[in-house]
């Protein structure tokens, strides 16, 4: 296998798109920092103060878009040009093929990250205010992308390693992150409706009455409520928009999701690839 | 003799359909062994076979003689080199990059003997050229070039002058040549093309629907494929007095008929079968060529 992880490196090496993504995670981090800078600069007589670790883990929200691009046309690459064969004619075994490729997709995400990180930290600690998370915070907000970008790659390696068509696998890709994201995207809002709406209303004498308070339909109780959360939790779009917006309250239980999430796609995709009829 | 590969009674099936049907067949050490059939017969399935790429349904076949079943295959596989179907290139990577990618999977742990690989295929100054821009024969030279990366002495190619021009298929069918003379490279060429492969050819495979109908050597090919004269006579034991008086080569195949390996003057064997009390009722000239001989063997009618 390090033969092959070797041999994947040295691609990963003369990949434009590898390196068009690390470019694109740099210049993401950069303008979410001056972003944050010149919101800072505009709203400086309001007090307005913008912390460095608002934009630090936001590539938690970026990677899962990102390595959908990748994964499936660095890989599907060598279904399109028939370079698979390369390897199994000379008799590396599949599994090992499939783990070399696993590990070569979470090095590169690993890579975009910390390009993103990288460009956060040159620019957010000369220009932003320091972080606000204690260090075992930041740890763990930092563990819990780097497992979620390592979910997200054996998720893309699955279906680019069992769909033969690259396009085909980018396409199932983008568009599965999307959902995921759209999904986090409801659940936030379901377990963010208020339990109670409050209602008021006009008096004749033109007073603002405040009516009794009503429950509200959309709020999700009981067992409910703990399918969303979970689901909240353990998806790992949902997981992307909590570290996008610093919600996240338990990174431990979110990384500890990812690693099942990377180990169950990862066993049932090299099942899968041992038995698959090559062409 | 020994063979580099060997099928027991290979089969696969895709659903219904067998693609290989109780395969058997016979690569000797050495030979340029040419696997002929139609399209659909069932060549490149065998080679996805015995390149890994797909399991057998049922049967087996032997690399060096180790089952593909051992665990052992996988190091015997480091012998082998093949291009199927399409060669297997990076397209976004030049010449070297691609062998340089070779040599990493294989373990090869220097790129030194890079040039010399790219000038056995002529492809020595493609520079920086990416593998996308390059003509389909010099696609071809790389991927052959890229399986014999790890100087294999099996090099299995599929069908490799498909499409390619009059030069590309010279260039290939010289390499092959060169690989076969020059490194003693036992080399399994399938395709339909069959004036290009008798060219190259020590032995011959001849598939259809799944199945080898027949198996021998180039030389046994020529002799069956011999020109002679087919005559027809009314009794062959006269016929074969007077052929042995004249001292030529014939075959009898049966009461009524033999070929005769020899220019004879019609009239004068008339004269002397007439003298048997033997009549000449017919002659025939033939001159089988590999194409006739491959129609006559698997039946020149539609496929199904």
């Amino acid at each position: 296998m390090i033969k092959l992880l070797s041999a994947n490196l040295l691609r990963l090496k003369k990949s434009i798109l590898f390196w068009s993504c690390i470019i694109l995670m740099l210049l993401l981090g950069a303008g979410f920092t001056l972003q944050r800078y010149w919101e800072q600069v505009a709203y400086a007589e309001f007090g307005q103060l913008s912390y460095l670790d608002e934009v630090l883990f936001r590539h938690g929200l970026l990677i899962g878009i990102v390595a959908a691009v990748f994964v499936p046309m660095f890989f599907g690459m060598e279904y399109s040009d028939g370079a698979i064969r390369n390897k199994m004619v000379v008799g590396h075994s599949r599994l090992s093929i499939y783990f070399a490729n696993l590990i070569t997709a979470v090095v590169s995400s690993l890579a975009f990250c910390a390009a993103y990180i990288l460009a956060v930290l040159a620019l957010g600690v000369p220009l932003l205010n320091g972080i606000r998370l204690t260090p075992p915070q930041c740890a763990l907000f930092m563990l819990g992308t780097l497992a979620l970008a390592a979910a997200f790659s054996a998720l893309y390696t699955f279906v680019a390693m069992l769909c033969t068509r690259k396009a085909a696998s980018a396409v199932v890709c983008i568009l599965g992150v999307f959902l995921l994201l759209f999904a986090g995207i409801y659940i936030n809002s379901r377990l963010n409706a208020p339990e109670f709406l409050r209602e008021y209303s006009i008096a004749h004498d033109g007073q603002v009455v405040e009516e009794e308070p009503e429950p509200n339909p959309q709020y999700v109780r009981g067992t409910e409520r703990e399918v969303y959360q979970f689901l909240y939790d353990f998806l790992p779009g949902c997981q992307s928009i909590q570290y996008g917006d610093m919600s996240a309250e338990n990174p431990a239980l979110l990384a500890a999701y990812s690693l099942v999430i990377f180990a169950a796609s990862t066993g049932t995709g090299a099942a899968l690839f041992r038995r698959k009829d090559l062409k | 003799m020994e063979y580099v590969l060997a099928t027991q009674g290979l089969s696969k099936h895709y659903r219904q359909f067998k693609a290989l049907d109780n395969l058997t067949m016979h690569v000797p050490r050495g030979s340029i062994y040419g696997f002929v059939g139609r399209n659909g017969a069932g060549k490149t399935t065998l080679i996805r076979l015995i390149c890994g790429l797909q399991a057998p349904t049922s049967g087996s076949y032997s690399l060096y003689g180790t089952d593909f079943n051992q665990k052992e295959i996988a190091k015997i596989r480091r012998r082998m080199g093949a291009v199927v179907e399409t060669p297997s290139i990076y397209l976004d990577l030049t010449a070297e990059d691609n062998l340089k990618e070779q040599f990493r999977v294989l373990g090869v742990p220097t790129d030194d003997g890079i040039p010399e690989l790219l000038k056995l295929v002529g492809l020595e100054d493609t520079g920086k050229k990416k593998a996308r821009n390059f003509s389909l024969g010099m696609k071809q030279r790389l991927g052959i070039a890229v399986a014999l990366a790890g100087d294999p002495d099996f090099l299995v190619l599929d069908e490799p002058v498909n499409g390619l021009d009059p030069q590309g298929i010279i260039d290939i069918r010289e390499l092959i040549l060169k690989l076969n003379r020059e490194r003693n490279i036992t080399v399994l060429i399938s395709s339909h093309i069959l004036d290009e492969l008798s060219k190259l050819a020590t032995h011959y495979g001849f598939i259809d629907s799944g199945r080898i109908v027949k198996e021998l050597s180039a030389r046994e090919l020529e002799a069956a494929c011999r020109k002679c004269l087919r005559v027809e006579v009314t009794d062959t034991r006269a016929l074969a007095r007077v052929l042995d008086g004249m001292g030529v080569e014939y075959k009898i195949l049966s009461d009524g008929q033999a070929d005769v390996f020899a220019q004879l003057n019609i009239s004068q064997l008339s004269r002397a079968l007439d003298a048997e009390g033997c009549e000449l009722l017919s002659a025939q000239e033939r001159d089988e060529s590999l194409e006739s001989y491959f129609v006559n063997l698997v039946g020149g009618g539609p496929r199904d």
